[in-house]
């Protein structure tokens, strides 16, 4: 357990008779890449509710760096590491690109100098560095998907949660930002989750899977051992999600 | 080209007021109608400060404002921040109408005169068969000024937090920006424009009464909705795009319509919002948020 | 002469009645408590706060006085007068319940606040329950057997004979020439005003230089401005229908952009408070009133009046007001003596036939007209920042009361 950045145990959440997340355990490590996938309906979304704040579970606990962090809010959760991206960005589109990164970098480093020359880096980083003067809503979809990455990692966060990264973007952007994701995996030390529709995003960034179906957990293992599992294919193709083809 | 220099005037006053409004507006989706009665505290601060020399009397009118916004946010809005906008427009109801109270209560409700300037700055220039009054360039200079403060103020720190929750509170907020920090910020900030509308307004009507603030107030929320809810830059737009229009119509209707002058002004406002609902510029409030 | 909707107090009073009833559920009746069979209750439904208190706590004072006065003088045949209030907040919407409150405490006549508007409601109530109102001074002749009803009253003048009587003033003592005609549109005594000044400048043989009209809540005229000034010639005298805050506003406007005219207005405009910090020196600003504060008046009994309000209150009033309602207690008081009887019919009869009733100033009403069209004007006109009194005048052709 203490190695886990984050971990979260017995996790409920129940809405009006439905048990969305029935029984969850989870942990990732520094330096590791979970990947949570499951057909629509599965719980994903609630899942991440729970661990980042936003909702409370009805029985279980989150622990970040083996501190209970159950009761705190998504506020308090982030202000002590635990960051989280946003389903389409979420940049600000008023902001010039460095300064969404300066906002975030601000909290830990106290100064705006600190602040702007974390940002510098992790723009040069992400290859964006010509983007800096350019307000956040000019940027291509598959831009501010990086953006939005780069500016949760100027936190200096230790656990990062990163909510469906690949959606809507073509292949050589998602392709960009699948090793965005890997770089900063291997170069800082952050645990991550994953939760990702394309699967070939996930088999080939998440060093373990975790697979939700109708609220449980039906499998936990390498991509090739959850490729193989037939629990895992019959959630599938019992369900009409088309990605499961991978 | 004489009315032109009356929409800068007016315009500007206009836009030293909506910028105010909309920068609670902003970080707060709070429409501050006690904005006016701000701006009434900041004119009552020239009365009492009578005979002091102006820099003084102006000083103390915006620090005392400045405060009183502050103040006002710890005590009244703070408490309801999470409340639905009724809630909060009914709480900007009831800070409005308690300052008024005040003010009938301490000044009495027949007003007092007041003057800002001496005499000489509140005459009239005569330049090439125009007449400029001192008091619209110290009107337009005054707005030029707090307008290039407030783009400056928006490239540091403090500035680029207040732009960030003002789009997206939530987001800023798990970025860590402190809301308290930042909601302070922008009272303290459209605290001193209040207190500078106040100045301008006291020193162009030589006289305070309850309801000082109340019509420009209105006129300024107007310009903010024409601008689109929430963009500063819409605001500014927006204002003087109502200073044209007010004057304009005043100089252009005949007389027998000119008393319908305010729902002329309200028919082109309508006409705008139904081409560009949003407002000439489109603001954050009108866009999904978290 | 009236207090005028204020634009702004309105918009105010309307989206804040709802706190105000929130805030202040119980009702605020003050006074003596009325003590039935052995008094005379008269009830003063007025802006004790709000926006009117200006106005309204003067004229409140100045009643309790005529009261005294009465009751020192043996009471209303042998009754005690005593004073009820009920406060309308300013509130348009408080009128007609303040004035049905005080009803409902045994008022056996109301005095009401002086405007149409705002004191319309509880003179409604009065009339409705059979009871004589007596408005402290408003300026419209809806106060009257063509508006409210027969028992409805006002002390005041009205806008189109005292627009009216600026013309005649103008072009005869000041040899005023050419007009120029600002109406502040807000309220209708405005605009009586400035058709009384009309008709009457035409008929006079005037020029009439040009008109314009503005707000009472304009911050700023610089168009009227504008398009005055860029007429030939300075019109002599500017008909300028308004009341202050705006018209205070507009018309300190007016003198910084350099235009000197003579300026004629209304009571609206008296008092020192507008001008004497921000326009210390202003002159040649004229107006009508039916009596003057400022210790020239020619009639000796308001002079002796003003000085007692002055050491009763330590202030200075502003304005008519407090003179108009003295009167109008006094009035009331007269009706039911003349009549021998506190019922509203009666009175309003008695009311009927005052001419120059001499009650601090002289009251006139007829069976048809409950709005003094006989009292002789005092013109008020402003040199060097005071108040001096111009004689009396009294109208030679009244135009008509009401508009075509």
């Amino acid at each position: 357990m203490t190695e886990d950045i984050l971990s979260a145990t017995g996790l409920v959440r129940r809405f009006a008779g439905v048990t969305a997340v029935d029984d969850v355990d989870l942990s990732v490590r520094t330096g590791e890449i979970l990947g949570l996938i499951g057909p629509n309906g599965a719980g994903k979304t609630t899942l991440v509710n729970l661990v980042t704040g936003f909702d409370r579970p009805d029985t279980g606990r989150v622990f970040l760096d083996g501190h209970d962090i159950t009761r705190l809010s998504a506020a308090q959760r982030s202000r002590r590491g635990l960051v989280r991206t946003f389903q389409g960005a979420r940049i600000f589109g008023r902001l010039t690109v460095r300064e969404n990164l300066v906002v975030s970098a601000l909290p830990r480093l106290g100064s705006r100098r600190r602040a702007e020359s974390r940002a510098d880096e992790l723009l040069e980083y992400g290859e964006v560095t010509a983007l800096r003067m350019t307000p956040g809503e000019r940027l291509s979809a598959g831009t501010q998907r990086i953006v939005g990455l780069l500016r949760a990692v100027a936190a200096q966060p230790s656990a990062l949660l990163i909510d469906e990264p690949a959606a809507g973007l073509n292949e050589v952007e998602s392709d960009q930002l699948s090793r965005l994701l890997s770089a900063i995996s291997e170069n800082m030390e952050i645990g991550m989750m994953i939760i990702e529709h394309d699967m070939k995003v996930i088999m080939s960034l998440c060093h373990r899977v975790q697979v939700l179906n109708h609220g449980r957990t039906i499998a936990v293992g390498s991509p090739d051992e959850i490729r193989r599992d037939p629990a895992v294919l019959t959630a599938y193709l019992g369900s009409s999600s088309g990605n499961a083809h991978a | 080209m004489q009315y032109l220099i009356d929409v800068l005037s007016q315009g500007s006053l206009y836009a030293l007021c909506a910028l105010g409004i909309a920068l609670t507006f902003g970080v707060m989706r709070l429409i501050n109608f006690a904005h006016g009665e701000f701006m009434m505290v900041g004119g009552y601060v020239l009365v009492v400060a009578g005979d002091i020399p102006v820099w003084a009397a102006l000083l103390s009118s915006v620090i005392i404002v400045g405060f009183l916004a502050v103040a006002t946010e710890r005590i009244a809005f703070r408490p309801v921040r999470n409340a639905d906008p009724e809630t909060m427009l009914v709480t900007s109801f009831a800070v409005s109408f308690l300052l008024q109270s005040l003010a009938v209560l301490l000044f009495g409700s027949l007003g007092r005169s007041v003057r800002v300037f001496p005499p000489s700055i509140t005459g009239v220039m005569h330049i090439g068969g125009l007449n400029i009054r001192w008091l619209d360039i110290i009107t337009v200079a005054v707005t030029v000024t707090l307008l290039v403060s407030l783009m400056a103020f928006m490239k540091t720190r403090h500035g680029v937090e207040l732009r960030a929750a003002a789009e997206n509170f939530t987001v800023a907020r798990l970025l860590g920006v402190k809301a308290n920090q930042v909601i302070g910020t922008a009272f303290a900030i459209s605290g001193v424009f209040a207190a500078a509308t106040s100045i301008v307004l006291a020193a162009q009507r030589g006289l305070v009464e309850p309801t000082f603030g109340t019509t420009t107030m209105l006129f300024a929320f107007i310009a903010v909705i024409v601008g689109g809810m929430g963009s500063l830059p819409g605001a500014v737009l927006g204002a003087y795009a109502l200073g044209l229009i007010s004057v304009t119509s005043q100089a252009l209707l005949p007389l027998g319509l000119r008393q319908f002058r305010d729902a002329f002004i309200f028919l082109v406002v309508v006409l705008i919002l139904l081409l560009r609902p949003e407002g000439i510029l489109r603001g954050h409030a009108a866009r999904v948020r978290i | 002469m009236s207090l005028r909707t204020r634009r702004s107090a309105l918009t105010v009073s309307a989206t804040t009645a709802l706190l105000l009833l929130a805030a202040c559920g119980s009702p605020g009746a003050g006074g003596a408590s009325p003590s039935g069979a052995t008094a005379f209750v008269i009830g003063y439904a007025g802006g004790l706060s709000g926006m009117l208190e200006g106005f309204e706590k003067p004229a409140l004072e100045a009643a309790k006085m005529a009261v005294e006065d009465i009751n020192r003088d043996g009471g209303l045949n042998g009754k005690r007068v005593e004073l009820i209030t009920q406060d309308t907040k300013s509130d348009i919407d408080q009128g007609g319940p303040a004035g049905q409150a005080l009803l409902a405490k045994g008022a056996g006549a109301l005095l009401v606040t002086a405007d149409y508007n705002f004191g319309g409601g509880a003179a409604r109530a009065a009339q409705a329950a059979g009871v004589v109102a007596v408005s402290v001074g408003a300026g419209s002749p809806k106060f009257g057997v063509q508006g409210i009803g027969p028992l409805a009253f006002t002390m005041g003048t009205s806008g189109a004979g005292d627009g009216a009587l600026t013309a005649e003033w103008a072009y005869e003592k000041r040899a005023a020439r050419s007009a120029y005609v600002l109406l502040d549109d807000t309220t209708d005594y405005n605009k009586d005003q400035c058709r009384g000044f009309q008709t009457r400048w035409r008929e006079l043989g005037g020029v009439l230089a040009g008109q314009d009209t503005f707000k009472n809540g304009d911050a700023s005229i610089s168009p009227q401005i504008t398009r005055m000034k860029s007429l030939p010639k300075t019109p002599d005298v500017i008909a300028f229908c308004s009341y202050a805050p705006g018209g205070a506003v507009a018309l300190g406007q007016l003198r910084s952009a350099g235009i000197d005219s003579l300026i004629l207005t209304n009571s609206g405009m008296d008092g020192t408070y507008w001008f004497e910090k921000s326009m210390p020196e202003l002159s040649g600003v004229a107006l009508p009133v039916s009596a003057s504060v400022w210790g020239d008046d020619p009639a000796e009994e308001v002079r002796r009046f003003v000085e007692r309000y002055k050491e009763k209150t330590g202030s200075q009033p502003q304005n008519m007001y407090p003179v108009l309602a003295y009167a109008a207690v006094q009035a009331i008081v007269q009706a039911a003596k003349e009549s021998g009887s506190t019922k509203g019919a009666d009175m309003a009869e008695a009311m009927n036939k005052f001419t120059d009733k001499q009650l601090l100033i002289p009251v006139s009403f007829t069976k048809d007209t409950h709005i003094d069209v006989r009292r002789p004007a005092r013109m008020l006109v402003l040199d060097q920042g005071k108040w001096k009194t111009d004689g009396l005048r009294s109208l030679k052709k009244a135009p008509p009361l009401f508009a075509e």
